[in-house]
């Protein structure tokens, strides 16, 4: 799981309101809870696709794996490649392979494993 | 740029160079080796017609002639593109046509009939079309010993660790069954057509079949070339059927080329589509269905990859959008997506574990094909996959463009009683997820019914644009583009719009 895509998951619990963003906690245990993979870096998809995601939940996400993005950017910012680089790798080169995503809010915790997180009820 | 188009530049400066130093060339055999127009004839999923053809003038530049034999297209190519024509997405079949008679005069005789088509053999302009089933056979070599390498790289990649098996039996066995259904009646036709389809029976005619190997084929060239004739026929008022029309027809051929006929073992497969008046003769040019092409793990109701471009297709997608398929099966629908709308992000759901894991497993194995292709250590494609609920959904509200999915038919997944309540509350929780105005949905189902039903309770949200009318497995099914209105979700419970559902960014 991309943190693309945990940028845009939410708790989806009965009466849960604001379950968002979710908390990702590592399987300790785990020999490869995350793993780093190259991705085609495509300047126009991440400039554009940035406006889609949440950027304050992408930059303390971002910080908790060790990358510090720019805490906010301008227009000007979307033209410097160092910056898109560094949010094409927060986005799409890092995966989360085995842990839990966990509410916020009212503390249920989804498994991840093997990459993909299990969002089902009754966990 | 396919590797098989290389393999054309390579075989066609081969093909000059021999002109060139035979005795007997003249100027226009060598100009015409390079500008050899031919016309392709193409079999897609029934009602995606136009989609293929949108496809082709976008790839190829040509025009399409769509046909009144529904599922078959038309066009025009040069000899030069033929490998790119490999690399269309949304078509099953490829043929080259021979010749086509727009309105063929059947006699009312059966024995006529039958002499009329023995006659024909002869008469026809074989020439340039085997010139481009030689072309195009180098190709099938090439691939198919890079796909021997392929899978047995992908078989140790993949065994590690995971219950995972690529097992070619049942990929043989699922692709058969599949392909069998699709010659199964279809409801959209006319009850009164009768369509038929017959082989020519090679037993009487054949000799000893060698068992050579794919190998062997390879290093000696075959000195007679085996064939079958496939007869496709539709229309009410002949007086013969496909067998006969192919056994008296494939009878003729066998005189003219002194071919060896061989059900199973053939290097050319000649077809005679007759559709009322319309007849056309063509030698194929692909051996399997391209159609399952990126799926390697099935599942019980794995659409075909043509029938998932298409669909996609019909959702116009622009770049950078963010694709979600929540009911994804064995992700037939989201890899084919991720490999040819690579500039967008697809995320597959499903609520099945099995499922999922046959999604991720169909992923892995596209990963290990691009891996060996290109020589990179391990790409990521733009795809991604949860575990999840259509009914609730953990998406954020109003954060997808695109959502696209093959929804349960009640028939060999789920049951009708069940989408009577299902089917409202995916069309809910998708108008939820979408982005309002923006976002769209393309939606199969069989149960147009229960589907109709549903949507007609959503008319404040969704808004029905184009129904396509499709053929799934024997099933006669619908595809039905929505657009997203510009109504914001509301929660049923909320009076002021006050609980913290997100809005989307403006």
């Amino acid at each position: 799981m991309r943190l693309l895509t945990h940028n845009f998951l939410k708790c989806n619990e009965e009466n849960c309101t604001g379950g968002y963003p979710l908390q990702i906690k590592l399987d300790d245990t785990s020999s490869e809870n995350v793993k780093i993979l190259e991705q085609d870096f495509n300047k126009e998809f991440v400039k554009n696709v940035l406006s889609k995601v949440d950027y304050d939940v992408l930059y303390n996400t971002a910080k908790q794996f060790g990358i510090s993005l720019l805490f906010s950017y301008t227009s000007q910012h979307l033209e410097d490649e160092g910056f898109l680089n560094s949010i094409h790798h927060a986005l799409f080169k890092i995966h989360i392979m085995e842990g839990s995503l966990i509410c916020p809010q009212c503390h249920v915790s989804f498994p991840i494993k093997d990459g993909i997180p299990n969002m089902l009820k009754g966990n | 740029m396919c590797d098989i188009e290389e393999a054309t530049n390579q075989l066609l400066a081969v093909n000059l160079h021999e002109n060139q130093s035979s005795v007997q060339v003249t100027e226009s055999d060598l100009r015409s080796e390079s500008e050899l127009l031919v016309t392709i004839g193409a079999t897609v999923p029934t009602g995606f017609e136009q989609t293929a053809a949108d496809e082709v003038r976008e790839k190829l530049g040509s025009s399409c002639k769509i046909s009144r034999d529904r599922g078959k297209i038309y066009f025009v190519i040069s000899v030069e593109s033929l490998a790119q024509v490999h690399c269309l997405r949304s078509v099953d079949n490829l043929f080259v046509v021979v010749q086509e008679f727009q309105d063929y005069q059947f006699k009312q005789i059966k024995e006529e009939v039958l002499k009329d088509f023995e006659d024909l053999a002869g008469k026809l302009p074989w020439s340039n079309p085997l010139k481009v089933w030689k072309i195009n056979a180098s190709f099938k070599k090439k691939k198919a010993k890079r796909k021997k390498i392929n899978q047995n790289l992908s078989k140790e990649k993949i065994n590690n660790g995971q219950e995972v098996k690529i097992n070619q039996r049942n990929v043989k066995k699922e692709f058969t069954s599949h392909a069998l259904d699709s010659h199964i009646l279809d409801y959209y036709e006319n009850p009164a057509i009768k369509e038929e389809v017959s082989t020519l029976v090679g037993d009487d005619l054949a000799s000893s079949k060698d068992e050579t190997d794919e190998s062997s084929k390879e290093e000696t060239e075959p000195q007679v070339l085996k064939f079958r004739v496939t007869c496709n026929r539709a229309g009410e008022k002949h007086c013969f059927t496909s067998n006969e029309a192919a056994r008296d027809f494939g009878g003729a051929v066998q005189d003219y080329f002194k071919w060896k006929a061989d059900m199973t073992n053939f290097d050319v497969e000649v077809l005679l589509n007759i559709h009322d008046n319309e007849v056309i003769v063509g030698i194929a040019l692909t051996e399997e269905s391209l159609h399952r092409r990126n799926i390697t793990h099935f599942g019980p109701t794995t659409l075909r990859s043509t029938l998932a471009y298409g669909m996609l297709r019909l959702c116009d997608p622009l770049p950078y959008d963010i694709i979600v398929d929540p009911m994804c099966g064995t992700g037939a629908i989201p890899i084919e997506g991720a490999t040819e709308w690579t500039d967008c992000f697809h995320i597959a759901g499903d609520n099945n574990p099995l499922a999922v894991n046959r999604a991720a497993n169909n992923i892995a194995s596209l990963l290990t094909k691009s891996q060996i292709k290109e020589g990179k250590p391990s790409w990521g494609l733009p795809i991604d996959a949860v575990q999840w609920d259509i009914c609730n959904l953990p998406l954020r509200t109003g954060s997808v463009d695109i959502i696209v999915t093959d929804l349960p038919f009640g028939k060999r997944m789920g049951s009708k009683k069940r989408n009577w309540n299902l089917y409202p509350a995916c069309l809910r929780e998708m108008s939820r997820v979408c982005i309002p105005t923006t976002g769209r949905a393309v939606l199969l189902t069989q149960d147009t019914k229960c589907f109709a039903k549903a949507l007609s309770g959503m008319r404040h949200v969704w808004r029905k644009v184009d129904t396509v009318w499709v053929n799934v497995g024997g099933l006669r099914a619908a595809v039905y583009v929505l657009i997203r209105t510009p109504q914001a979700f509301v929660h049923p419970s909320e009076q002021d719009g006050e609980k913290g559902t997100l809005w989307y960014k403006e």
